[in-house]
């Protein structure tokens, strides 16, 4: 009799823990862009596998992903969760990198360079998701993660701020926040994806330079992509972090 | 017969190493949350399972230019017709969350870009042929290189862009007057 009113006490808890879980609340009901999520009663990590990929060739260097990504997360100024590089390449093989303000404000003015130009193009930059991790294997405290549906997270209420992930990145990406004394990152939108919605900057890239999907999802366009015989890299395959970032059409001027 | 051999400083020693592991589990206990611990394979997955709730519980500050639909469906219907279809209505206008809160009421205007500097630094970002993007190859936006176009279309050169331009669809006043004038043309040859 006792057992069984605790066991039914334990199931009520579960019960009602369950439901908060998997309720994820939205301002209002609007068309879900990456089908099959969102909606979902129980949301099985091990069922998705998302990636994001870049194509060097259609982004014009805009930066209205950079300003969307600012507005999302209000992150402070100075810093960034994902910012686009304009590559200059000459003749002669000289690269130019620069990123005036992280492409927040776009590329206003051309960059002068004295010799002729052999291609110029914009590379934008976030989180590589890496599969296997640098800065997952530092942090002391646990608090920087892999999931199973791949995004790498921060635990903001563990993180000590000791910046040991910020120098093991191999891609530059992590900072410690200025109001929040944690470690930041691009996400990958997490709370997005898991809505239904795409990541806030590849809502607003106007070209589709930045794109985003479920490689489980034989109709996803990443999927396509994979499948067809468009050139994929990734950045600093040496490394041996294996990231789920790929970006098409890059250059190996690139780093 | 051989004295026992005074084992006081071995026996201090163990007790202070105890002592010192006790300690640590005590202090460790009350740091390490409860949900903290191995979720899925031995590597990268050492965390605490709460942090994944805490990540879902941020709420999306932009949402979709569907959303804008239900109340603006004059300018949704022009933009998502036109060549500016695949611009996000927040780029220009700000984030949905500054304009209404998670019960669906306005809580603040969001900003309007009228003037002409505005206009043109926000027209600049993408089609400025000065900055040399490479997407010539797929084509995929058309650039101007601002004096130039200007001029060639015979405007003054401080003109600003949504002069000719409707910025929710770009080419409808410049498709509106082409019809027209073809009818012109029709009429005037006709007589
Ligand atoms: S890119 Fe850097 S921060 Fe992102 S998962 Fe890889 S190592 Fe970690
Ligand atoms: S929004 Fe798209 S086209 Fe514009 S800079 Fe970002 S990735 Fe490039």
């Amino acid at each position: 009799m006792n057992k069984g009113r605790r066991k039914f006490l334990g199931y009520l808890l579960k019960g009602t823990a369950g439901s908060l879980y998997w309720m994820l609340p939205l301002p209002i009901k609007v068309p879900l862009q990456i089908p099959g999520l969102g909606e979902e009663e129980k949301y099985d990590p091990e069922a998705h596998e998302f990636v994001f990929m870049v194509d060097i060739n259609r982004c014009i260097g805009c930066g209205s992903c950079c300003v969307a990504d600012k507005r999302e997360y209000q992150v402070p100024d100075g810093q960034y969760r994902t910012w686009v590089e304009r590559y200059l390449i000459t003749v002669d093989g000289e690269v130019f990198v620069d990123s005036p303000k992280g492409a927040l404000e776009g590329y206003p003015e051309p960059r002068k360079v004295e010799k002729p130009v052999r291609d110029a193009f914009f590379v934008p930059k976030l989180c590589n998701m890496c599969e296997e991790p640098a800065c997952v294997q530092v942090c002391p405290v646990g608090a920087t993660f892999k999931t199973d549906d791949g995004f790498v997270l921060i635990d903001y209420k563990r993180c000590i701020g000791c910046a040991y992930c910020v120098q093991a990145c191999p891609y530059g990406v992590r900072y410690i926040h200025k109001k929040k004394r944690t470690a930041d990152k691009c996400t990958w939108c997490y709370h997005r994806v898991r809505r239904g919605l795409l990541p806030a900057c590849v809502n607003a890239c106007p070209t589709g330079a930045r794109k985003f999907g479920d490689l489980r999802d034989p109709d996803s366009e990443v999927s396509k992509i994979l499948r067809s015989s468009e050139p994929l890299f990734v950045l600093k395959p040496d490394m041996g972090t294996f990231p789920r970032l790929k970006y098409l059409h890059l250059r190996q001027e690139v780093i | 017969m051989s004295e026992r051999p005074n084992r006081t400083h071995a026996k201090r020693i163990v007790l202070g190493l105890i002592l010192l592991i006790v300690l640590g589990a005590v202090v460790r206990s009350l740091l390490v949350p409860d949900d903290f611990g191995n979720h899925g394979s031995l590597f990268y997955k050492f965390y605490r399972k709460g942090a994944i709730q805490d990540e879902l519980s941020r709420s999306p500050r932009h949402l979709t230019n569907a959303s804008c639909e239900s109340c603006h469906p004059w300018e949704y219907q022009l933009q998502s017709h036109s060549k500016h279809r695949t611009l996000s209505c927040e780029f220009c206008h700000g984030p949905w969350a500054d304009h209404v809160n998670a019960q669906g009421q306005v809580i603040g205007a969001l900003p309007n870009p009228t003037d002409k500097q505005a206009i043109k630094a926000l027209c600049l970002r993408c089609h400025n042929r000065a900055i040399r993007a490479r997407p010539r190859d797929p084509k995929v936006i058309k650039t101007v290189l601002l004096p130039d176009h200007l001029r060639q279309k015979h405007v003054r050169e401080d003109h600003a862009c949504d002069q000719c331009h409707l910025v929710h669809a770009p080419l409808y006043y410049i498709n509106q007057m082409k019809a027209i004038w073809q009818n012109l043309l029709k009429g005037a040859t006709g007589e």
